[in-house]
């Protein structure tokens, strides 16, 4: 039976692991301890630690910080005088948090590797990488172009597409730190492939809506369609985020993929339902404009065009709200007030 | 030394007749404001829950048992809420009371009321029209500061309408409102309606309020309901307004490479504007709009009775038809109705969206392939006049490379036989070369 000496980092996550077989050991910062630390506000010799047959005992070598110890959730306590800890108790020295663990615990069952992994794997490899960014920048630059008449300098297209590179980039970065934290595993270049996959993917959604936009003049289901290619693109985004970076539970990562983005959109849409049903000053209807070549549907004739729209007329009028100023009915029948109206002292 | 005293006879005698001209204008005013003040009315549009003015504008006495006109404008509010206002008269010796709603012409901007308890005095209106350049009086309570007399002249119907106006150069001020403009007799030649500004203002003729009168003293009854007798005169209005659009000769004008309408009535008056081609500009634009001159007021946020339409053509000479286009629609992304109004007057806008096919109308062009274009075509309804519609139309045409034709019109307040009317010929008009 050996003991083992975990080093957390500064979430809880294990960076370090140390086994001891003998009787015991010594922790400090001096050279001549079996678990050498750098922490600053550790003594030279910290604590010693020794095995008998109670269990493990921890001794603090009467330090200017002190050793404290946690069980479990529990608040931490200072040791004072020689004390028998459990395996999976945390012991706090200066600043540095260490969990002592039995080599005869148990350990968790092996996480089955998932087999979107191999889907990563092959989107991050550099080659793969390098083609996405490539389609990043000239879909970019091509948007860019196309979208306006005036020339373009090329002070902003460079501004374009460092901007772009770097919104994907730090997307990127904010996930591997994190990953790096809990997992110890960055995986920028897969966090880099997957959002450049999925902005490749939303710039592709946004051409063909156009398209459906001038072809079928999608109206009120034009945000619909957007929000339910948001709805696939953004869970997947996330949850192999939360897949590379975390150790979330299979249904945990589901959970979180789908109720963030669906909240989002969920409220976005509450708005707009709010919105249709106001009273819009003007009409709504489709203005992009594209050249015929892009026309998937065949024109009617101008006279047809006319015919169908006298169906247009026949609108139904709801019954007005009623209004606190319009009480007064008889008055309002009648048009002209009586006397004994106008007259009546209302206030 | 003769020059002198020449010059100096002259300005003396220039002097004396300003001076006695003026004497004898400013003895006229006196008099006729001395003789008629009495017919004077001050209307006030009264909120009833807070007892406070919500309206003013002014009145006058046409008759000697207390018949009163004034503006429709000044009291429409009154009959949008009768519940919520009540009508009151002021007169010039501080004497109040209440008014009773008889009779309304919208499209002529004037309501006819009366009170009981009248003194004897009133106006009589004219039966002759005024000379050009005959100096008329217009009065009334401007801003709430007391009547007012404003000489001025008359300058005969204004053109360029749908409806006659007296064009009066005189200052007309809120508050005048349905106040009367006299001739040195005093008799009433017109109503203070409208102001451009600068001394130039707009009368309703009087004959318009004799008729209402007439019509009034055959009746013998007030009106029993006002919406109704609005709706009439509203359909009655549009009808008048396409009947006259429909029967003139529609003028084609070039616009780029096409041919579009211009001034088709001299009530409806044509804009045109272009941009050249440059360096900072890749697309030129032509741009005509022409606009109905007059609306009728239904009340401060609802508007009606307009014809307006609009033409864009573009090109460019040296562009992808891909960045053309983004142009296009970037320039191309507004349009808005061509009257106000809101929630409580109309419904929201109904559309259909499609690609329309014309032949092209030239003979030696029929062989070749028809104008393309996304059309849209929207209505809103009336809530109080279901016959009612207003209407929007936009065509842009999309066959060309680098080309465009934007055609656009909206009606405001038309009925669904004169809008496909007016769509068949307006879209029958347009051509392309």
């Amino acid at each position: 039976m050996a003991l083992i000496i975990e080093v957390l980092n500064k979430i809880g996550r294990v960076s370090e692991r140390h086994r001891f077989e003998g009787e015991s050991a010594t922790i400090g910062r001096a050279y001549d301890n079996d678990l050498i630390l750098g922490d600053t506000h550790l003594d030279a010799h910290h604590l010693r630690l020794t095995r008998d047959e109670e269990g493990i005992r921890l001794q603090d070598l009467d330090t200017l910080n002190g050793t404290w110890y946690r069980h479990g959730r529990a608040r931490r306590k200072r040791v004072e005088g020689p004390r028998v800890i459990e395996s999976g108790d945390e012991l706090i020295i200066g600043k540095t948090h260490l969990r002592l663990v039995d080599s005869a615990a148990e350990v968790a069952p092996a996480q089955p590797l998932h087999s979107m992994e191999d889907f990563i794997e092959r989107i991050a490899h550099p080659a793969v990488l390098t083609i996405l960014l490539l389609l990043i920048g000239g879909t970019t630059l091509a948007d860019n172009y196309l979208s306006q008449a005036t020339e373009i300098e090329w002070k902003d297209n460079l501004q374009m597409l460092v901007t772009t590179f770097l919104g994907l980039a730090i997307y990127a970065s904010v996930w591997s730190f994190l990953g790096y934290l809990v997992r110890q595993d960055s995986r920028f270049l897969a966090h880099f492939a997957i959002i450049s996959l999925v902005a490749l993917l939303f710039t592709g959604w946004e051409w063909l809506s156009g398209l459906l936009h001038f072809n079928f003049s999608l109206g009120d289901s034009g945000p619909t369609l957007n929000m339910l290619i948001l709805g696939i693109l953004l869970p997947a985004a996330l949850w192999l985020a939360l897949y590379l970076s975390l150790n979330l539970t299979p249904t945990w990562r589901w959970v979180v993929s789908l109720v963030v983005p669906w909240g989002f959109l969920g409220l976005g849409a509450i708005e707009r339902a709010q919105f249709d049903s106001d009273f819009v000053g003007r009409p709504v209807y489709s203005t992009t404009l594209k050249h015929d070549s892009r026309r998937l549907r065949p024109p009617v004739s101008m006279e047809e065009f006319i015919d169908r729209s006298d169906e247009l007329f026949d609108i139904e009028l709801p019954e007005k709200k009623p209004k606190k100023e319009d009480k007064s009915e008889s008055v309002a029948k009648n048009g002209a007030p009586e006397e004994s109206e106008v007259g009546a002292p209302q206030n | 030394m003769s020059r002198s005293i020449f010059s100096k006879l002259v300005y003396t005698s220039v002097a004396l007749v300003l001076l006695v001209s003026g004497r004898v204008h400013a003895e006229g005013y006196e008099e006729l404001y001395r003789d008629h003040r009495d017919s004077l009315y001050q209307i006030r549009i009264i909120e009833k829950s807070s007892n406070s003015k919500s309206g003013l504008g002014s009145g006058f006495q046409i008759r000697a048992d207390g018949l009163v006109a004034t503006n429709y404008h000044v009291i429409a509010e009154f009959i949008r809420h009768p519940g919520k206002y009540r009508l009151e008269y002021l007169m010039e010796d501080g004497s109040k009371g209440k008014l009773e709603l008889l009779d309304v012409d919208v499209i002529n901007d004037l309501a006819l009321l009366r009170h009981d308890e009248a003194g004897r005095d009133f106006l009589a209106l004219a039966e002759e029209t005024p000379r050009r350049g005959e100096i008329i009086v217009a009065m009334g309570n401007p801003l709430d500061l007391g009547t007012t007399v404003v000489p001025g002249t008359y300058n005969g119907i204004a053109s360029g309408s749908f409806y006659d106006r007296i064009h009066f150069s005189g200052s007309v001020n809120p508050g005048m409102s349905g106040g009367p403009v006299i001739n040195t007799r005093g008799e009433v030649v017109g109503i203070n309606v409208a102001t451009a500004g600068n001394q130039i203002s707009f009368l309703v003729p009087v004959d318009k309020l004799a008729k209402l009168k007439r019509d009034y003293e055959q009746r013998q009854a007030p009106v029993s309901d006002f919406k109704k007798v609005i709706y009439k005169q509203l359909k009655d209005n549009q009808q008048h307004i396409m009947d006259n659009v429909l029967s003139a000769d529609w003028q084609r004008r070039q616009l780029g490479n096409a041919y579009v309408v211009g001034e088709v009535v001299p009530a409806i008056k044509c804009w045109g504007r272009s941009s050249e081609e440059d360096e900072d500009n890749p697309v030129r634009r032509i741009d005509k709009g022409c606009t109905g001159q007059d609306t009728v007021y239904l009340a401060d946020e609802f508007n009606t009775g307009r014809v307006e339409y609009e033409f864009f053509w573009l090109d460019a000479s040296d562009l992808s038809p891909t960045r053309f286009y983004s142009e296009y629609e970037r320039q191309m992304s507004s349009f808005f109705p061509g009257n106000r109004a809101g929630e409580d007057d109309v419904s929201n806008f109904q559309c259909q969206q499609q690609f329309t096919e014309q032949p092209r109308t030239s003979k030696e062009q029929a062989e070749e392939s028809p104008v393309i274009a996304r059309t849209t075509y929207c209505v809103r309804r009336y809530r109080d006049y279901p016959d009612l519609y207003d209407i929007f139309y936009l065509s842009l045409t999309v066959d060309h490379d680098n080309q465009g034709l934007v055609s656009h019109f909206t009606l405001s307040g038309f009925t669904r036989e004169s809008a496909d009317a007016f769509t068949r010929k307006f879209t029958s008009e347009i051509q392309w070369h």
